[in-house]
């Protein structure tokens, strides 16, 4: 496995945001991990990388054990994380935004050939790359704060919401770009609201519950799984529509 | 070249090296308002140096500049746990106190005055100049000049890519505070004396308006804003008695129709890049 999480739990003072999470990444998996707002789905992620602390559990990454690592030695050996928002810098310009993604692995020296390289795969913002971020719109925004990812040379890629604030045109743009990413060997792990997109990329898919893992398996088992259709889609066979709301923390 | 003319760049330099001190923690989000404590230790310690055991002023300025940068150093740990207005009132405290150190210490002179017996001449006033703003535009180009944008436009982007904020922080610090030091001592060794007062809350804040009126976005910011505050006073002598206040009533509207300061990363593109093709989106 490349990612390994074994009874995972991350609290904030009082609040439990996962409790006891067990989930793994094979090498070349797109994993998705799906659930309703404060489910806890971007503190996962976060304490993947190490910004958030874990009070219980481990994580591995490909056999070694990084719990307690620091950030820049999780990237270093091959995590990134593109975050929700996308956070990109919009005063400084597109190349100087992609050249951060270089920064935690820790990359010297001449970064050009690799610059050239997410060029090629957006020439959208190669046309564009002296100038100030603030130029892109939100879809293009999305696709640096991807290729700035792809610059820490990641084998492990996780994205969160990344169809957030996105047309429908756009998001099956870049889905069909972390189809492409994953064919060439990327393990993408995906956190999604937009479930039936996440399920159409996904090899295999997890559902939070607030913090606590609610189902598992594969796309075809989860879409066929009632208790995940009412709190995601208004109502399933029998369903009262009144799940969801109950989940959410306000 | 006239004596006032040479005078004017005389100030001017000094200005220029005093702004790119302030200006190095601002582009970290750094409002430090005690520059003009680290220009008094690169002063005394250089003036010290010269005088006392007649150290070349070419090797006692740059002493005295890493002096100011160890005083930063150990100081900055403490003082980079406040963060924004916090952070401000902290710098300027230690301003203050560095200023209450020089006046009470007798070995340089303490409130009369220390006079300095080395003199560097305006030419080398003007290189000194010259050299930091390369420094500085050579800075500009660097990946540590972006981390430093990065920790203040988004604290969450430094964290994601796992930069040390604080050591970077703390070298921003000590960076400005060792260019404020290269500031005081070329000033002590052209003006031949230094007295405590002289670094004292005003041009503290003159300095940090240098940078804000300048603009932070872009290198050559603050350039611009030593610039007008050195020239700007000279050019308003022609009406003796309201000179400061036409001075103060133009920083007024230069800030009111420049919020972002006067030099903006938007007016150094825009003339010979054109508009962004609205076609080019998706």
């Amino acid at each position: 496995m490349l990612l390994e999480l074994n009874d995972l739990s991350i609290r904030y003072g009082r609040v439990q945001a996962i409790e006891a999470l067990n989930l793994t990444v094979g090498e070349g998996e797109i994993v998705t991990v799906l659930g309703s707002n404060g489910a806890g789905k971007s503190s996962l992620l976060r304490a993947i990388l190490g910004i958030t602390p874990v009070s219980a559990g481990r994580i591995a990454f490909d056999g070694a054990n990084i719990t307690r690592s620091a950030t820049p030695q999780r990237i270093a050996g091959g995590i990134a994380l593109v975050p929700e928002g996308r956070r990109i810098l919009i005063n400084q310009t597109i190349r100087e935004n992609l050249l951060l993604g270089a920064t935690a692995r820790g990359a010297v020296g001449d970064l050009e050939p690799e610059l050239a390289a997410i060029y090629d795969l957006f020439p959208n913002l190669a046309e564009r790359r002296d100038m100030a971020a603030s130029c892109l719109s939100g879809g293009e925004q999305q696709m640096l704060a991807i290729g700035r990812a792809l610059l820490a040379k990641p084998r492990l890629m996780m994205l969160d919401e990344p169809s957030l604030g996105l047309s429908p045109k756009v998001v099956d743009q870049i889905f069909d770009l972390f189809k492409r990413l994953n064919a060439d060997g990327l393990s993408i792990l995906l956190v999604e609201q937009n479930t039936g997109k996440a399920l159409s990329v996904a090899d295999r898919g997890y559902v939070l519950e607030r913090g606590r893992l609610a189902v598992s398996g594969s796309p075809q088992e989860l879409r066929a799984d009632e208790r995940l259709m009412r709190a995601y889609l208004g109502g399933g066979a029998g369903g009262t529509g009144g799940a969801a709301p109950e989940h959410a923390i306000s | 070249m006239s004596g006032y003319l040479e005078g004017v760049l005389v100030l001017l330099s000094i200005n220029v090296i005093l702004a790119y001190a302030a200006a190095l923690p601002l582009s970290a989000g750094q409002l430090n308002l005690g520059i003009a404590g680290f220009m008094a230790i690169g002063a005394y310690a250089s003036a010290f140096l010269t005088n006392e055991i007649a150290l070349s002023m070419w090797l006692a300025i740059p002493a005295g500049a890493a002096a100011a940068g160890v005083v930063a150093l150990a100081v900055g740990l403490p003082i980079l746990r406040t963060h924004g207005i916090y952070l401000a009132l902290a710098t300027f405290s230690l301003g203050e106190i560095i200023k209450a150190v020089f006046l009470n210490l007798d070995v340089v002179g303490g409130a009369s005055g220390y006079a300095v017996f080395d003199y560097a001449g305006p030419m080398a006033v003007w290189l000194t100049a010259i050299g930091v703003v390369v420094f500085m535009l050579i800075l500009s180009q660097t990946r540590f000049f972006l981390y430093l944008t990065a920790i203040k436009n988004d604290a969450t982007v430094a964290d994601l890519f796992g930069l040390n904020t604080r050591n970077l922080q703390l070298a921003a610090l000590t960076l400005g505070a060792v260019i404020a030091g290269i500031g005081g001592g070329v000033y002590a060794h052209h003006f031949s004396f230094v007295e405590a007062q002289y670094f004292n809350a005003h041009l503290n804040i003159f300095i940090v308006l240098f940078v804000l009126l300048g603009g932070v976005q872009t290198v050559y910011g603050p350039l611009f804003g030593a610039l007008f505050f050195t020239a700007v006073p000279e050019l308003l002598r022609f009406s003796d008695e309201w000179r400061f206040v036409l001075f103060a009533a133009l920083i007024i509207i230069a800030m009111a129709w420049r919020s972002e300061g006067v030099i903006t990363a938007k007016l150094l593109r825009a003339p010979w890049r054109g508009k962004t093709p609205e076609g080019a989106r998706p």
